[in-house]
């Protein structure tokens, strides 16, 4: 029961992580895409990489997956970026699938659809960790650190003139700013971030392999940030938790297995719908109303257009 | 050589649905500015409701067509009244539209998963037949594809150039708040625009369902594939986007003929990819770069 409690908890980590991170491009950059499974999975099979060929470094294996996913973030968004909002939707719809297609086909890195088994438990300053407790706290820990961060950098300049051109794209420009410079710094950061679950995953589930890292993934991580409220910090941890825990939540209700899946996902679909017209600023902003002195700012992403 | 030309042929049919497809989405998206992500949705929804009448009511041929073409009406104009326009009311941004969107999609895949399951369906149909022309092969349900999109392009073309209705559209496409301006409400316009781009696939849904098969993935497939037609076609052009969803289908077939059908939806975005980065505005479109 402790080890469930524990899976469940590293799952639920792992969400916020992804989330959250993308909620830097969602939420502050103005950027929708539906490719963060891609940077999750960059992560995951370089860590896995790391781990398998030089060492069972947590710390190492993620600095690696890090930079590697960091770098195939840059390297779509500078082209990519320079193009409207609309087309980048579909462009990182199509990135998710092209790079779907090579974690299955490309053997010789990936291992194909059988994926990249016997990942060794990882060893954290010279700890090594077992158990499922273990890797909670190790979860918690870089879920503290990543929230930590991007916390820091949306209230720091970068962080604001990133707010500026999702609000009023002209008149940041007149600022002197560079949109094009800015958002694929955002996108940089994203994937990067998004690689530090990648490393979570790799070594607490100590294989990897395409499935994990699909289209159908994508569209949850983008769920969860529009569930919960794009552009807040509680947003997305929102977002995580209602995602990932509803289906620990339908196990309760009788139900032909068959059929939980397709549930699912019809009440977070629906759920988005709903949102979308009465309420675009997510389940988070609930809360904020509570609270009658703080002005509610419009946060439900890209204001242009 | 002989199976490159067999694979134009497949090419230029699929191509014609994307087509069909791909002009829908561009009509939606230039009079409303709606990113229509549900409209793969609308193509599931016509092809579930066609298979239904044909091989579970056994309802005759024609009786099943009209049906797959009322529920592709029904479910996009139902989308544009209950959704779309009072979020457009509240002034809701493109990305939160684009949301409701997605979904809707998400929303009506799961319905078809309920009630079909997730298994794949056929119809059996002597459509699929067809006869050898010198060392091609040409089935039928393929003729019908380039015909039923030749004349229903053509007559959207006319349509669009010849009635009242279709200059007002196309007014919207230039300028919507000015066509409001003119006390000729955007509203019921918008509807007439998602009518008409629902209705353009429901033939896509229905030559689909013969000649592949039907599955509740489709819808999400065909969105891609119309968004990418529209995109690469070049946005706000309608016969661009037609040109667009042809491209993309003889691409796909050809290249299948040199890797292995596992890439396919690969190449389609492959092709995407390099359009949106060395020529963003399509084959016809105007200038649509950020800045």
């Amino acid at each position: 029961m402790i080890a469930y409690i524990a899976n469940l908890g590293v799952l639920l980590g792992i969400a916020v992580i992804l989330a959250s991170s993308l909620n830097l491009m969602v939420g502050y950059a103005g950027i929708f895409s539906v490719a963060h499974a891609v940077f999750y999975g960059v992560g995951a099979y370089a860590a896995a990489k790391v781990a398998l060929g030089v060492t069972d470094s947590f710390l190492l294996a993620t600095a690696v997956a890090m930079f590697v996913s960091g770098a195939v973030s840059f390297l779509l968004a500078v082209p990519v970026l320079r193009v409207r909002e609309e087309y980048f939707v579909v462009a990182s719809i199509g990135f998710q699938v092209v790079a779907s297609t090579i974690f299955t086909s490309w053997h010789a890195v990936t291992g194909g659809m059988g994926g990249l088994a016997g990942i060794p438990p990882a060893r954290v300053l010279g700890w090594q960790l077992t158990s499922p407790v273990e890797y909670l706290i190790l979860t918690a820990v870089c879920m503290v650190l990543v929230l930590a961060f991007i916390a820091v950098l949306v209230k720091s300049p970068f962080g604001r003139a990133l707010k500026a051109f999702r609000d009023d794209e002209v008149a940041a420009t007149a600022l002197g700013k560079d949109p094009l410079a800015l958002r694929v710094a955002a996108t940089t950061i994203s994937g990067a971030l998004a690689a530090v679950a990648g490393s979570i995953y790799a070594f607490h589930v100590s294989f990897v392999n395409p499935e994990s890292f699909t289209l159908d993934y994508s569209v949850m991580i983008l769920a969860m940030v529009i569930i919960g409220g794009a552009g807040s910090l509680a947003g997305p941890i929102v977002g995580a938790v209602f995602i990932t825990a509803f289906p620990a939540l339908l196990n309760f209700i009788e139900m032909p297995s068959r059929y939980v899946g397709p549930v699912e996902q019809l009440i977070y679909g629906a759920s988005i719908v709903l949102l979308m017209i009465f309420w675009p600023n997510g389940l988070a902003s609930v809360w904020r109303l509570l609270r009658p002195r703080r002005p509610v700012q419009a946060a439900g992403g890209g204001t242009e257009r | 050589m002989i199976v490159l030309f067999q694979m134009l042929v497949e090419g230029v049919a699929a191509g014609s649905l994307y087509a069909l497809a791909a002009v829908g989405f561009a009509l939606i998206y230039a009079t409303t500015r709606t990113f229509h992500f549900a409209h793969g949705a609308t193509m599931m929804l016509a092809a579930y409701a066609f298979y239904q009448a044909v091989t579970v009511w056994q309802w005759p041929a024609v009786l099943a067509v009209a049906l797959a073409v009322a529920v592709a009406v029904a479910f996009g104009v139902g989308v544009e009244r209950l959704v779309y326009q009072p979020m457009r009311r509240t002034d809701a941004s493109f990305l939160t539209i684009f949301a409701a969107s997605f979904g809707l999609l998400i929303v009506a895949t799961n319905v078809v998963v309920l009630l079909f399951g997730n298994s794949f369906y056929s119809v059996d149909s002597t459509l699929s037949q067809g006869f050898l022309v010198g060392p091609l092969y040409l089935s039928w349900v393929n003729l019908l594809s380039v015909a039923v999109a030749l004349v229903s392009i053509t007559a959207l073309q006319w349509f669009m150039r010849r009635t009242r209705t279709g200059v007002i559209l196309r007014a919207m496409m230039d300028d919507a708040a000015l066509v409001g301006v003119f006390g000729l409400g955007d509203r019921r316009y918008g509807m007439i625009a998602f009518a008409i781009g629902s209705a353009l696939v429901a033939p896509a849904a229905i030559l689909t369902s013969l000649n592949a098969g039907l599955q509740p993935s489709m819808g999400a497939l065909l969105t891609l594939l119309a968004i990418a037609g529209a995109i690469v076609g070049g946005i706000g052009n309608l016969w661009g986007a037609a040109l667009g969803g042809l491209l993309l289908g003889i691409a796909e077939n050809i290249g299948v003929w040199q890797l292995s059908s596992t890439w396919k939806p690969a190449i389609t975005f492959g092709v995407l990819l390099i359009f949106l980065m060395f020529k963003p505005d399509g084959l016809l479109g105007a200038a649509t770069r950020r800045s």
